[in-house]
């Protein structure tokens, strides 16, 4: 326990990569939409992705972190397991400040300063932000987690098994991407598939439960490889 | 005295090749170890080893009675400071240390200021900013200001000056002599570490060629220098492992201890008496070696 804290110590020593940078991204891109919402203020309103920036940045921190700080840690006498328990902690760490701020940009977006005065819905989108404020939350979360966990997961893979891991886990990915649509279109289910989203998914919220279970996957996975690395 | 590290047929192979091939040896509480032999030769291996950074093949490897693997018994009791070490990149010079001195349960703050200064080191920098010689002092603030009980240097002094290798020197042996702790040096600086060892293993090739204390290690070889003719007169008979001559004058490097015999023989011959460096004497281990493998 003691040195699972002081792996998220040695992380907080870096509170550009962890703290500010997320959410300096985030801003530049509320910014910039802020700005064309306030030039061009359409009457039906501006709806931007431009939130997905921090999403994506936090998949690009699973991924550099590990090469960053993994040799680093070892190299100071931290065992594997405290590295990867101290990396996710404090994950879930920035995952529940970053969540509490998105919930109240959002809220604020909504209710307090709807549109920000120029009609632009940038944290409170139709689909993701629906229903009771805590289950928006939990979705938001995870699906934190599961950016975070799924680029931890590939670095976790090259660290483990360097560019030939690398090269496999591309053309695996490459393969199931690419393969699943042609078999999906080759025995004819796309119509099965879009009644069963219809029936079944009607916000992000519905689909909370299987992104939790990918990032626990991811989670372990990295795990495992992180257990079987060397410096 | 306790045993700090056990190691029992070591080998670790990458394919066919083994990069240390059984290696057995013991290490002693509260001694200075130094791990000698040419670059490529196994030592990095086995102390990664020792740290489990990497896995051994095959054998066995107690340190400090238990198995270092994920062990924080273990590990949080060890410093391993090596050349290749990296850094986060964002660190400054402070991030790192105020991470050792979260990790390292005898760390020493002001030591590690004091050490600091005499390195002249911009605390402020960032890592990826410092040249080679400052990497090399922060490895060595670390190693020295932990105070871990089993302390790994491994050539620790990459783009070090003479007066900062000096430096190092001397704040290793005040510290040492304070708070005593098992130190090993890895190094090819033989010359310039051999009076601080106590013990000496030298490997090569990953076997273990040497494992012998080091007055036993000094006292198995001399010089002797005189006048050629003499000097030829004296080693007839005897195992003479280097010579070099200088017009009328040479000098050889003889196996052997030193009795009041040959010290009698030489006189007689008017030939001077000489100890033989360590490094002279691992050279000529390592390349004796090599050549009767060439002869095979």
């Amino acid at each position: 326990m003691n040195r699972t804290i002081s792996v998220i110590k040695m992380h907080m020593r870096d509170k550009f990569s962890w703290l500010v940078l997320p959410w300096l991204i985030c801003l530049i891109s509320f910014a910039v939409n802020l700005f064309i919402g306030g030039i061009v203020n359409p009457e039906e309103g501006i709806y931007t992705g431009g939130v997905s920036s921090l999403y994506i940045y936090l998949f690009v921190l699973g991924i550099i972190i590990v090469p960053q700080t993994f040799s680093f840690a070892l190299g100071m006498g931290v065992r594997r397991k405290d590295y990867f328990t101290g990396t996710l902690a404090a994950f879930i760490g920035l995952g529940a400040g970053s969540t509490v701020l998105l919930m109240l940009l959002s809220e604020t977006e909504h209710s307090w300063f709807v549109g920000w005065g120029v009609g632009l819905h940038f944290f409170h989108l139709p689909f993701a932000h629906e229903g009771s404020l805590l289950l928006q939350a939990f979705t938001h979360f995870t699906l934190l987690l599961l950016m975070f966990c799924s680029g931890f997961f590939i670095a976790s893979i090259y660290r483990r098994f360097g560019k030939t891991g690398m090269y496999i886990f591309s053309l695996g990915a490459f393969l199931i991407f690419g393969f699943t649509p042609l078999l999906i279109s080759y025995y004819d289910r796309w119509d099965e598939i879009g009644r069963w989203v219809e029936a079944n998914v009607h916000t992000l919220n519905d689909l909370t439960p299987w992104l939790l279970i990918l990032a626990a996957l991811f989670a372990l996975g990295s795990f495992g490889l992180l257990r079987r690395s060397t410096v | 005295m306790s045993q700090v590290l056990q190691v029992r047929d070591l080998t670790k192979s990458y394919g066919k090749f083994n990069a240390v091939d059984r290696i057995s040896f013991t290490l002693e509480e509260n001694r200075i170890y130094g791990l000698l032999g040419r670059n490529g030769a196994g030592k990095t291996t086995v102390m990664n080893m020792i740290t489990a950074q990497l896995f051994p093949t095959s054998g066995e490897l107690k340190v400090f009675g238990e198995e270092p693997y994920e062990n924080n018994r273990v590990l949080s009791r060890i410093c391993f400071i090596k050349e290749s070490q990296k850094y986060p990149e964002n660190f400054r010079i402070e991030d790192v240390l105020a991470t050792a001195a979260i990790l390292y349960p005898n760390w020493d703050r002001g030591f590690a200021a004091s050490l600091v200064e005499d390195f002249k080191l911009p605390i402020k920098r960032k890592m990826k900013k410092l040249s080679r010689g400052m990497l090399s002092s922060v490895g060595i603030i670390i190693g020295l200001a932990s105070r871990a009980p089993l302390t790994i240097f491994d050539e620790p002094y990459l783009g070090l000056d003479a007066v900062a290798r000096t430096l190092f020197y001397d704040r290793l042996m005040q510290d040492y002599t304070e708070y005593p702790r098992t130190i090993i040096l890895s190094t090819h600086l033989i010359d310039e570490v051999s009076a601080m060892l106590e013990h000496v293993l030298v490997i090569d090739s990953g076997k273990l060629l040497l494992n012998e204390d080091a007055d036993a290690l000094r006292g198995r070889a001399y010089s002797v220098a005189g006048k050629t003719a003499k000097v030829e007169q004296f080693i007839a008979g005897r195992r003479a492992i280097h010579r070099d001559t200088f017009g009328a004058l040479a000098s050889a490097t003889l196996m052997g201890g030193l009795d009041a015999d040959v010290r009698r023989q030489a006189d007689l011959l008017n030939l001077e008496i000489a100890p033989v460096s360590m490094q002279q004497l691992i050279v000529h281990f390592t390349t004796e070696k090599t050549q009767a493998k060439g002869g095979e």
